[in-house]
């Protein structure tokens, strides 16, 4: 406590440095100089230079205390200068007095030594008897007012310094009594400190309030002592437990020291009152802070507040005070920062052991911050967030700490925040490779909590560390860990690059590395990846991974399955000819499997069908079935059949009865949809008159499954065939053995027929032998042949055997020269005769017949003889000169006529109604109008015309 | 029936339907059926190219009847009824297919069963098919009814057809002894006809029965034909009922003078 007075009170005397001592040193400097040059100088040149080195002297003392305050200088060495030039100065002095003896600056002279021993030595008390002898002295030689003025100023001082308060305030008393010297207000303020000294707080306020008014008010007449007051009214204040009203003085006349001030009044009442008073200061100083946005002195405050709390362990505010630190640190400019380094390591430590307390006892379950823990882990991660603000240089540690402390408390979002943020901060950082490596494993740690589900924070945390420590032991699990993470992610190029990094930095474990990667390309395959698979096949074929050739084989062979699908699936899309390009290229590659490539080859030849090129299509085909395997090609039955089947719509009949072909001939018994395909492999055989074939087929056609419906419609359509082309004797020699042939006895039958009366004419009759006889040669040795059948063929055998004997039937009579009855009776009455079995045996015929042709065409001849016979009877002669008998057989004739007419009329008649009926279709019918119309040319069109 | 209706509908599901509209395209190329019999007449070449460009989705029957006609103009009958039993399984009563049926019987001379069916799509009222079925009418002694076919199509055939069908409806006239509409029928194509033997000779015929001798004398006299002629029976028929008719005429004129104008 003495000490500090001592140097409070040293400064109050002796700093006088500054800008007005340098220039007024300069100035004595000069002067010296001057003084020195002149070689003869009387007692006055001396006197005068002696009081210049005085002044000189005091003035650098000033300048060396203010040096030595400041720290520029250590205090061993710092006043050398003003020692050595002391002792010449003295020395100067003395000489003086012993060579100027009677010099009227004398008195002067002994003044100056006394004062500069004052101002220069600290050891007052050794030199005590010096200075009283020299002022003695001065007093002896002159009796000036002046002179005694100065020589009580000195002893005032003496006293002081020597702390005889009482002795000294008794010369300041007198002193301060003469207001004209410049140096009033400094004696004024001396003079307080001697009061405050002997305890007199209230006049050494009033006094050095005094000092600090005069200096105010009269700047140019008295030194100026503010700086000093400012100090003094700090103790006086609160030595007389004012703290506040020292505040409110600086806070009113000297803001300019307010945070010196109010540091140094908060910290004085905190020693000399209580720590509420040192508060209540400290509030009252903080007011007048923060309405000067005085951010020094706000966080100087804080300092001591944080000092104040800690030791009432009053953690609530003292979280609070924290907080503000922070804030006011962060507002100070940096020249600040760094001049209050003292002030922030206080800080620091006070926050940091605060903390570090808190955190201590909060692992014993004991929370300071309202006893909770949840807050009380707040106020230590914020804290920390204080330090960093104070302290950025440690913000990875301190991070570090939050860290740690937010995985303690399982805040370990928060911790997984603070461990990164902590590794940003260190991880560039060369010098912190064990911090680095620290946090790194507690981001492993972390990262690898069951609770703590951060894929991010996982991801982050491990590939640093693989990045930091690519080769460690530790990184292989790593490796691996990430891996699996990925993979799990569907993150396969991260997983992906992974493994290639593993192999790069620790090649030895290419097993496990293998492991991982064909747990990729497993993944690929099954996603059908084609490019990525290709890719890595590629690469492993050049050798990552040094995968053994059987596996590259047997994944080559998946990975054309791949392609292949991925084909299909462009063609599935519509893009035929993309497809195309893709099958191609699959076949193209001799590395896939057989299998595949003819796969391909074989969709290549189904798209060109699609594309109608069929002759493409064709030659693919065929060489999937000439060169695939048999297994392979089983499984492409129905493809072929469908191809087969769109040749056959393309009218590309060869290609599809190949293909047909080749599936019955092989394949028949075990292909499902063969059946459905059997009727048109079978009109297939049918359209090449391939009638071989089709008989084989059909004979295998139960064994192949094919329903008998399907065999029967097949059958149906070969017989059809076979008669439309005329080929039904091929028809009727199996029928004849073959029951399977009843059925279609009667439709084989009528086409028959219906070539017979295509070709029978009136004119052909005999001539007509070939269809004639197919009608004739049905039934010969059919023992199948039903009665209606029987009935049919009986009908045209009777109808030919009765128009050959009718149609030419001749009725001329015989032309008498004279008319002799008997003889035309007998002649008529053959013809007669004739006819008649003609008709009747016609009109049974006929009627017996179910045929309308059949009827149409007797009724034609059986008319046809009827017109003929007319013929005969008009065209006779009745040859006689009997006239009477003339008549009489003309008569008779022309009766006869008349009847044949109307026998005509009706069989003509006849006709015209089963005509309306039926759409008769014979050439007999023609009969009734050559008969009636004696055109003499052909009216009928010949089967040349008919079918031009 | 039902058997084949699906048949085809399992042959056409195999099929794949991205080509559609090709089909349309393709169909509209096959134009009308009687211009495209014609093409497929007369270029085979360019009509097989048409018919193997087709689409083998197009479902209808009518589609396949074309190409089963056209075979049958090229003369490829197996192949004709291949297609045709595609198109008759969709609808077994389509005229086209029951057209190319027919005319597969009739070019296997069966004409009694292709009468038959040309019978059953008259009422189609179709030129191809009315041609045919009016020449198979006069084959089997239908006069009348052939030329009331050919009455239905005569002004929708071809220039070149039509000297054809006019002699055909003057045969009929001529055998139902309709010698006035017969001469009527060669008057209207005179200039045609008159450059057809066949035709004049039967014009000439029909004026002779008309009574016009001196003009079918001329119309005869215009060109002999050759001994190997088809027509040199013909010849000789009109020629000989000319010189009789000729020959009663005069008679005629001996015992009662020559007719008044």
């Amino acid at each position: 406590m003495k000490k500090i007075v001592l140097i409070i009170f040293s400064f109050s005397l002796l700093s006088f440095g500054g800008p007005k001592e340098r220039r007024i040193l300069n100035l004595v400097k000069l002067e010296i100089r001057s003084i020195a040059k002149i070689k003869n100088r009387d007692h006055n040149m001396s006197y005068r230079l002696f009081e210049l080195y005085s002044e000189r002297l005091q003035l650098l003392r000033t300048i060396e205390n203010e040096k030595v305050f400041a720290g520029v200088v250590r205090k061993e060495s710092a006043y050398n200068q003003t020692n050595r030039l002391f002792v010449q100065t003295q020395e100067f002095g003395k000489h003086f007095l012993l060579k100027y003896k009677k010099s009227r600056h004398l008195p002067e002279v002994y003044i100056r030594l006394a004062s500069n021993i004052i101002h220069i030595k600290n050891d007052l008390s050794n030199h005590e008897l010096a200075i009283k002898t020299y002022l003695k002295k001065a007093l002896q030689l002159s009796d000036d007012v002046e002179l005694k003025y100065k020589a009580n100023v000195t002893l005032a001082e003496l006293d002081y310094n020597l702390n005889r308060y009482k002795s000294a305030a008794k010369y300041y008393n007198e002193v301060v009594r003469n207001s004209s010297d410049p140096a009033h207000t400094k004696h004024l303020l001396n003079y307080s400190w001697c009061l405050f000294k002997l305890n007199n707080y209230e006049n050494a306020i009033s006094l050095v309030k005094k000092s600090f008014k005069l200096s105010k008010q009269y700047p140019n007449k008295y030194d100026d002592t503010r700086s000093r007051v400012g100090k003094a009214i700090n103790y006086f204040y609160t030595y007389n437990k004012q703290p506040e009203r020292a505040i409110d003085f600086h806070g009113k006349y000297f803001k300019s020291e307010l945070a010196n001030n109010a540091v140094a009044v908060v910290e004085l009442s905190l020693k000399r009152i209580s720590s509420q008073s040192a508060m209540s200061a400290e509030s009252r100083a903080r007011k007048y802070c923060t309405g000067y946005k005085n951010y020094e002195c706000l966080f100087r405050l804080s300092q001591l507040k944080l000092d104040v709390l800690k030791a009432g362990k009053k953690y609530n505010e003292h979280r609070r005070a924290t907080i503000s630190i922070g804030k006011e640190y962060a507002k100070l400019p940096k020249k600040l920062k760094d001049s209050l380094e003292n002030e922030t390591s206080l800080a620091l430590n006070n926050i940091g052991e605060t903390t570090q307390y808190m955190q201590t006892l909060g692992y014993k379950n004991i929370y300071l911050i309202n006893k909770s823990k949840k807050n009380t882990y707040e106020a230590i991660v914020g804290n920390y967030d204080v330090l960093k603000v104070l302290k950025p240089e440690m913000q990875y540690e301190y991070a570090f700490l939050q860290g740690e402390i937010s995985y303690k408390e399982k805040y370990l979002d928060n911790a997984a925040k603070f461990y990164k943020e902590s590794y940003q901060l260190v991880k560039k950082d060369r010098n912190q490779k064990t911090t680095k490596k620290k946090v790194l494993n507690a981001m492993l740690g972390i990262a690898n909590e069951e609770s703590f589900q951060n894929d991010k924070f996982f991801e982050f945390a491990n590939v640093e560390y693989l990045k930091t420590y690519p080769r460690e032991k530790k990184s292989q699990g790593i490796y691996e860990n990430l891996f699996n993470f990925y993979f799990g992610k569907e993150k396969f190029l991260k997983a992906e690059k992974i493994v290639k990094a593993y192999h790069q930095k620790i090649p030895s474990k290419v097993k496990i590395q293998r492991d991982m990667q064909t747990t990729l390309t497993d993944h690929y395959i099954k996603r059908k990846d084609t490019e990525k698979v290709m890719k890595l096949l590629g690469s492993y074929q050049r050798g990552y991974l040094s995968y053994p050739k059987s596996f590259i084989d047997k994944n080559i062979a998946i990975f054309g399955g791949l392609v292949f699908e991925k084909a299909k699936k462009i063609e599935d899309s519509g893009d035929i000819l993309k497809a195309q390009l893709e099958y191609e290229k699959i076949f193209n590659n001799k590395l896939y499997p057989k299998e595949i490539r003819y796969n391909a080859a074989f969709n290549v030849g189904i798209n060109k069908l699609k594309q109608h090129k069929t002759e493409e299509a064709y030659t693919w085909i065929k060489s999937v079935i000439e060169k695939d395997s048999s297994k392979n090609i089983a499984n492409k039955i129905d493809g072929i059949m469908v191809a087969a089947q769109k040749f056959y719509l393309l009218q590309k009949i060869d290609f599809a009865k190949e293909f047909y072909g080749f599936v019955s001939r092989n394949h028949c018994k075990t292909t499902k949809n063969f059946k459905n395909h059997y009727p048109q492999i079978q009109e297939l055989n049918l359209a090449t008159n391939d009638y071989r074939s089709f008989e084989s087929l059909e004979s295998n056609a139960r064994a192949c499954n094919v329903p008998n419906t399907e065999v029967a419609l097949a059958k149906k359509s070969y017989i059809e065939s076979l008669v439309l082309n005329n080929k039904s004797g091929l028809l009727v020699s199996k029928m004849k053995r073959d029951s399977q042939y009843l059925d279609y006895q009667n439709f084989i039958l009528d086409h028959i027929i219906s070539n017979y009366w295509s070709g029978a004419r009136p004119s052909n009759l005999g001539t007509n032998n070939a269809n004639y006889q197919n009608v004739v040669g049905f039934l010969s040795g059919n023992q199948f042949a039903t009665k209606k059948v029987i009935d049919k063929v009986q009908d045209i055998k009777s109808f030919e055997r009765f128009a050959k004997e009718s149609i030419n039937q001749q009725y001329v009579l015989n032309q008498q020269g004279a008319f002799s009855f008997p003889s035309f009776e007998q002649d008529f009455t053959d013809k007669m005769n004739t006819l008649n079995i003609i008709k009747e045996r016609g009109l049974k015929l006929a009627e017996a017949s179910s045929d309308p042709d059949v009827y149409s065409a007797i009724l034609a001849i059986v008319h046809k003889n009827f017109v003929e016979f007319r013929g005969s009877v008009e065209s006779f002669k009745v040859n006689t000169e009997d006239a009477a008998l003339k008549v009489e057989v003309e008569n008779n004739l022309s009766q006869i006529v008349a009847g044949l007419r109307n026998q005509e009329n009706e069989f003509f008649g006849t006709y015209s109604q089963l005509k309306k009926k039926n759409k008769l279709k014979n050439h007999f019918v023609k009969l009734f109008r050559s008969s009636e119309k004696r055109s003499s040319i052909a009216t009928s069109i010949d089967e040349r015309e008919l079918l031009k | 029936m039902i058997k084949k209706i699906l048949l085809l509908v399992f042959l056409f599901s195999c099929a794949s339907s991205e080509y559609s509209k090709k089909t349309e395209v393709s169909a509209e190329k096959i134009g009308d059926f009687d211009s495209f019999m014609s093409m497929c007449k007369k270029n085979p070449i360019k009509a097989k190219k048409i018919l193997e460009s087709q689409e083998i989705k197009e479902q209808s029957a009518e589609h396949w009847g074309k190409i089963g006609n056209c075979y049958i103009e090229q003369r490829n009958f197996a192949k004709a009824r291949l297609y045709l039993k595609i198109g008759e399984s969709i609808d077994h009563r389509n005229s086209r297919i029951m057209q190319g049926f027919a005319r597969l019987y009739m070019a296997n001379r069966n004409y009694h069963k292709a009468y038959e069916i040309f019978q059953e799509i008259e009422k189609f009222n179709e030129v191809s098919s009315l041609k045919i079925l009016a020449k198979l009418e006069n084959y089997f002694g239908n006069h009348e009814k052939s030329n009331d076919l050919i009455s239905r199509f005569m002004n929708r055939i071809e220039k070149n057809e039509v000297v054809d069908y006019v002699k055909l409806s003057a045969k009929n006239d001529i055998a139902q002894e309709d010698f006035s509409n017969a001469v009527k029928r060669f008057e209207k194509h005179q200039r045609e006809i008159s450059k057809d033997e066949e035709g004049r000779y039967l014009f000439a015929y029909s004026l002779a029965h008309m009574g016009e001798l001196e003009k079918a004398k001329m119309l005869l006299s215009q060109r002999k034909p050759a001994g190997q002629s088809s027509y040199f029976q013909l010849y000789n028929q009109v020629q000989h009922f000319i010189n009789t008719e000729t020959s009663k005429k005069q008679m005629q004129e001996v015992h009662h003078g020559p007719a008044s104008s």
